[in-house]
């Protein structure tokens, strides 16, 4: 397993509205990175966001807050229209962090003004002075706060403007960044049509397919002059890149008083965004971007249409996005439908034919058509019979090491997440309770919900004795008003005071081993360190 | 044991007539549940489980035939009962819970109104009274202000709850025999376990046995005494708990438990039973999991196998039994 | 609850304002000078003008409507063209029979259309079932018009046992029983078929469903098990059916008052049309959307009392 990026959720929110001011809170501010070719598992009772999460990635909801970055497709082979738009707010972000760190420094000297006017008063004061006092008291906090927030907001703006270039946001020559980007953005125009028309002429098909259909000499001389121009087009935009690029760190405008601190300039180039973000995307980008990132539903049944023939089904992701023939969308949909077990004939089956198994092969072969990269497994395996289940874990698991397949596998059944996942999520409530590689997870959980949970799957062992305390009480509360503080505490068994007023930071108790509760933080994380979990 | 069986069936046969052609769901399945008992039947989807514990209730759909040739509760034939007789044993000799709590309650009438129904009807009780016994239970299965709940609405209530709700409303008649087809199913795995638990309170409590119908052999393990195992109609295994668990004899009882991802076991590996559970369309000669038993030989394809003893209440339908030391 | 109450009345008002936007807007647009027509033949231009300012029809648009609302909320709907009488009277008279028929009317088809639904439920696949939904497509296609005129001719003609038409009395006197039955069966016959059928399918989805597997396992018996669990859920679809067909009741009274020589609201609408009394058509028409709204807002509040989910939302 690499451990480049594949999809980077950064603070991710979504709420539904419920009318009255009130919303569901499906999913808190999950920030999370998930690499490639990873079996990334998602664990947490119903109403505790997974499934939202799942489809907010897919951008099927879309996200209230937040950002999902997918790394993919670079920026250039997507091309999406918000990177020319925020290009062209370049200028306007600069402006607006200038203007806003000004107006601090006015609200400043206000504030320095009202406290110089507090010092006039004595000790002494009669009713009415102190009344003067308070007042000018008040007004000097008021201020101070207020400078405060334009500070925040000026370096808001600033990290607006890095997503797209960087530290060059405080270049002085920003105008002739925004140019060369412009260039090059135009330049990627050019390469992106030229390999549109490679795509048509069948040429940067996927990798799986065979050869000889890749080869069509009567259209040799046209592949290769769009692959020229492309080449042509994607020199001249790097080059303009590398020149815009060769500019960082130089030249800077003062803007704020960090501006001339390499670390805030370290800070602002990672905020530089090399992947696309899937929420600013139009609607038509968006569906270009789909064919990397596929959806497996839990119901095999109700995900298929019943009057159209197992082979339609299969075939319609390549008419939607591909060119191909009849004849050719045949071929490929006989040669997927042996790829996930099943054989030719089934191509003219309808879905009432084919047992809950087959079902979900079907759904399967479809979504991995279009030779995904990302796969959301909602609950897949839920509805399917164990004997059947253990048969489909075993085809995602040559799918992966076949086409390096990255999956989001959403569930409730621990024992398949423990089996199957490298690593593993466990969420609660909208929020990430633990997130570690699954042998730890499982043999040390850290997290007091993540205990439970385990402690609660019924395992398939005859218990030496009987216990009579559940390892959980109570209920999920509700998403509309989820509890202050940490969201568990109110069933937490291990609950401290700083639970009901805190929400828990997320800390690395171990390598690797994230965990969002108060017992692990700073100061307790020596003890935890001598004090192991107990082993489940 | 004998002489205590709260539930007796012998050679139970169901079939469904489908489009004027006969659908045989069981093909003979013969258990008994003791007071004091946990009968669990595992199976697949398909395998009957749920029309076998249908066909005892007497609520299957009007194109359903059941032949048995003897099903007693509590010592009272229910083949020879009419459909008025039937209606007197049901509810108040054996009760039933169902999979999903979401629509098993009637959402327009209140909890309180469908609680005390049965009790006024079964044992004439006044509406009073009714509704004391029915805050009793409630408190009994562990229901949080009783009181309130009774005047509220199904959709007002947790999944875990209306589960409670359903068993209170079953266990408020004192049946002496509880039916649960997949009452955990529905539910969160940290909810499942408080049912569970609950559960197993009561069976001591009750003077009634039960028979619990599941999917998860990890629900098994954690609430049966003894175990039918069954296959596409037919009882292939049929042993205490720790009999089924730990020395399973038939090779689908065996597939299946190697099939199960074991969150406690290290090392498991993915080892599925091959092919699907056949559909009641399919007619399959000789044993009925020929076609996807590894040990199938000839006489498999010819011959259905019958149960053979393998000790005291373990018992196997398999011709290639391994001999126990 | 009385917060949703609220909510629907001001919905319904919204609706209704809207309703009288659209009928003083359209007859705005349609062909024809009233102020002529009230002048009579032989005005002059003079005269024309005369009629057209004092009725204030020289205003532009929305001075007119405005004028027109402020009189509606003062009840007050206008003259009529040809009798010089407010119209308010004139509706007050006649509606009384309209209402006389369409009350008749659902009232036939809530108890013989939901008994069949039920029954057709209950006896699915027999041959009950399957002569009553036949049955039923051929009611739904009937033109009411026609089976009133056919039912005149056998009930009235030919056997002689009932009124051809006329109604003086309401449908709870013997007098007035005997005066509305055809009537109302010609124009509730469609109604009927249409209650049966929904209250059919609703009827059997109910029947299918998980808590009547519950009612059944309790031992409940039949007849409780229909009427206590099941008929509730059955009405929630039908009351909606409820609301819509009193709509299409009115519209079916209009020509049902014409074939049995009814002097309804339906007669004095016809009438109004061919002779352009644009005020009375404007009138008429608010009233009987007036109508259909106030018996959606009743079934509204039904829904309240039948299921508790709503007021809960």
């Amino acid at each position: 397993m690499s451990l480049a990026p594949l999809m980077t959720l950064n603070k991710l929110k979504k709420r539904f509205p419920l009318g009255g001011g009130r919303s569901i809170k499906a999913v808190e501010d999950i920030s999370l990175t998930v690499f490639q070719g990873e079996k990334l598992g998602v664990v947490g009772e119903s109403g505790c966001g997974k499934s939202t999460l799942g489809r907010v990635i897919l951008q099927l909801y879309r996200q209230t807050s937040g950002a999902c970055v997918y790394y993919g497709k670079s920026l250039q082979e997507a091309r999406p229209r918000y990177f020319a738009r925020e290009v062209r707010k370049l200028p306007r972000y600069q402006r607006r962090a200038d203007k806003a760190y000004q107006r601090s420094l006015q609200v400043e000297d206000q504030a320095r003004a009202a406290r110089a006017h507090m010092e006039e008063f004595s000790a002494q004061a009669s009713h009415r002075e102190t009344r003067a006092y308070n007042r000018w008291s008040r007004r000097a906090d008021r201020q101070a706060f207020r400078a405060l927030e334009l500070r925040k907001q000026a370096s808001r703006q600033l990290r607006e403007g890095s997503r797209t270039v960087g530290s060059l946001i405080l270049s002085k020559d920003l105008d002739q960044v925004q140019q060369l980007y412009t260039q090059a953005l135009h330049q990627l125009t050019q390469a992106h049509q030229a390999r549109r028309q490679l795509l048509r002429l069948g040429r940067l098909a996927p990798a799986y397919l065979p050869d000889s259909e890749k080869d069509m000499p009567e259209h040799r001389a046209a592949a290769e002059l769009a692959q020229r121009r492309m080449n042509q087009a994607m020199d001249s935009a790097r080059a303009a890149l590398a020149q815009a690029e060769g500019m960082k760190h130089q030249n800077l405008l003062m803007l704020t008083e960090r501006c001339g601190d390499p670390a805030y300039w370290q800070k602002l180039d990672n905020n530089q965004e090399s992947g696309i973000n899937l929420g600013k995307l139009s609607g038509r980008e968006l569906r270009d971007v789909r064919r990397d990132l596929q959806m497996i539903f839990q119901d095999p049944a109700a995900s298929l249409d019943p009057r159209q023939t197992v082979g339609r089904a299969i075939e319609e992701p390549f008419r939607i996005h591909t060119k191909l023939d009849k004849a050719a969308r045949k071929a490929r949909a006989v040669e997927l439908l042996e790829i996930v077990g099943m054989k030719e004939e089934h191509h003219g089956y309808y879905p009432h034919q084919l047992s809950g198994g087959q079902k979900q092969r079907v759904g399967i072969a479809r979504a991995i058509a279009l030779h995904p990269r990302f796969v959301v497994l909602d609950e897949s395996l839920s509805a399917l019979d164990v004997s059947v289940q253990a048969q489909v874990l075993l085809l995602l698991n040559d799918l992966q090491a076949q086409f390096g397949l990255t999956y989001f596998f959403i569930t409730h059944n621990l024992g398949v997440v423990k089996h199957f996942c490298d690593r593993v999520m466990v969420m609660y409530l909208g929020h990430i309770c633990e997130l570690a590689p699954a042998k730890p997870l499982f043999d040390r959980p850290l997290h007091p919900y993540t205990r439970s949970l385990l402690a609660s799957v019924p395992v398939p062992q005859v218990p030496e004795f009987e216990t009579d305390e559940a390892p959980l009480m109570g209920e999920v509360p509700s998403a509309v008003s989820p509890p202050g503080g940490c969201v568990f505490h109110p069933r937490c068994p291990d609950m401290i005071p700083i639970c009901q007023a805190q929400r828990p930071p997320m800390v690395e108790a171990a390598p690797g081993h994230s965990v969002c509760c108060h017992l692990y933080t700073k100061d307790s994380l020596e003890e935890v360190a001598h004090e192991p979990g107990p082993a489940l | 044991m004998p002489g205590d069986l709260v539930l007796e069936v012998r050679d139970l046969k169901t079939s469904f007539q489908l489009h004027k052609q006969d659908y045989r769901v069981l093909h003979g399945v013969s258990f008994e549940v003791a007071r004091h008992e946990t009968l669990c039947v595992v199976g697949e989807s398909g395998c009957g489980k749920s029309v076998m514990t249908l066909s005892i209730m007497g609520l299957l759909p009007e194109n359903a035939t059941v032949q048995a040739q003897s099903i007693r509760l509590d010592g009272q034939e229910l083949t020879a009962l009419s459909p008025r007789q039937m209606n007197k044993v049901r509810g108040r000799k054996m009760g039933m819970i169902f999979q999903e709590p979401m629509t098993c309650l009637n959402p327009l009438l209140t909890i309180g109104r469908q609680m005390t129904e049965g009790l006024k009807l079964h044992l004439g009780l006044g509406k009073e009274e009714a509704r004391r016994v029915a805050l009793e239970t409630l408190k009994q299965v562990g229901v949080s202000n009783p009181e309130e709940r009774l005047r509220q609405y199904p959709f007002q209530l947790s999944g875990g709850l209306r589960q409670r709700v359903m068993i209170a409303m079953v266990l408020s008649l004192n049946p002496r025999l509880l039916i649960a087809d997949e009452p955990t199913t529905a539910l969160d795995v940290t909810i499942q376990k408080q049912v569970l638990l609950l559960l197993r309170q009561l069976k001591h409590q009750l003077d009634a046995g039960v028979l619990f119908i599941t999917h998860d052999l990890g629900v098994v393990a954690e609430i049966a005494d003894r175990v039918i195992v069954l296959y596409a109609g037919v009882k292939v295994e049929e042993g205490g708990v720790r009999q089924i668990f730990e020395q399973p004899a038939h090779p689908y009882t065996i597939g299946l438990l190697a099939a199960v991802p074991n969150i406690k076991s290290e090392g498991y590996t993915l080892s599925p039973i091959p092919g699907t559970p056949p559909n009641i369309a399919q007619a399959i000669e000789g044993c009925r999991f020929h076609p996807r038993c590894g040990r199938a030989t000839d006489i498999c394809r010819e011959q259905a196998p019958a149960l053979r003893a393998l000790a005291p209440g373990h018992s196997a339908a398999c011709h290639h039994l391994e001999v126990r030391p | 609850m009385a917060k949703y109450i609220l909510k629907r009345l001001g919905m319904m008002l919204v609706l209704l304002v809207g309703i009288t936007f659209i009928v003083f807007g359209s007859l705005f647009l349609a062909a024809g000078d009233p102020a002529q027509m009230i002048a009579g033949a032989s005005a002059t231009e003079a005269d024309v003008l005369a009629v057209r300012a004092a009725l204030g029809l020289d205003q532009p648009f929305w001075t007119q409507y405005w004028i027109y609302l402020k009189n509606l909320f003062s009840l007050n709907l206008g003259m009529s063209y040809i009798t010089r009488q407010p119209i308010l009277q004139e509706i007050a008279v006649r509606l009384p029979y309209t209402m006389n028929l369409a009350v008749a009317a659902i009232l036939l088809s809530t108890l013989v259309g939901i008994p069949l639904g039920i029954l057709t439920a209950i006896k699915r696949d027999t041959i009950v079932d399957n002569l009553l939904t036949t049955t039923s497509l051929v009611a739904i296609s009937i033109p009411n018009f026609w089976l009133g005129t056919m039912l005149m001719l056998v009930f009235s003609v030919i056997l002689g046992w009932l009124p051809s038409g006329g109604m003086t009395e309401f449908f709870y006197t013997p007098l007035g029983f005997s005066q509305a039955i055809l009537p109302a069966i010609a124009l509730s016959t469609a109604t009927i078929a249409s209650f049966m059928r929904i209250g059919r399918s609703a009827m059997l989805e109910v029947l299918q469903s998980d808590y009547i597997r519950t009612a059944r396992a309790k031992g409940l018996r039949r007849g409780s098990i229909l009427f206590v669990h099941a008929l509730r859920n059955a009405l929630i679809p039908l009351l909606t059916q409820f609301g819509t067909s009193f709509g299409a009741l009115l519209g079916g009274a209009i020509v049902t008052e014409q074939v049995f020589v009814i002097n309804g609201v339906g007669t004095y609408l016809v009438n109004a049309i061919n002779t352009r009394n644009y005020p009375v058509v404007q009138s008429t028409v608010l009233v009987i959307a007036a109508l259909f709204v106030l018996v959606n807002l009743v079934v509204d509040l039904v829904y309240l009392l039948v299921d508790p989910r709503i007021s809960y939302q």
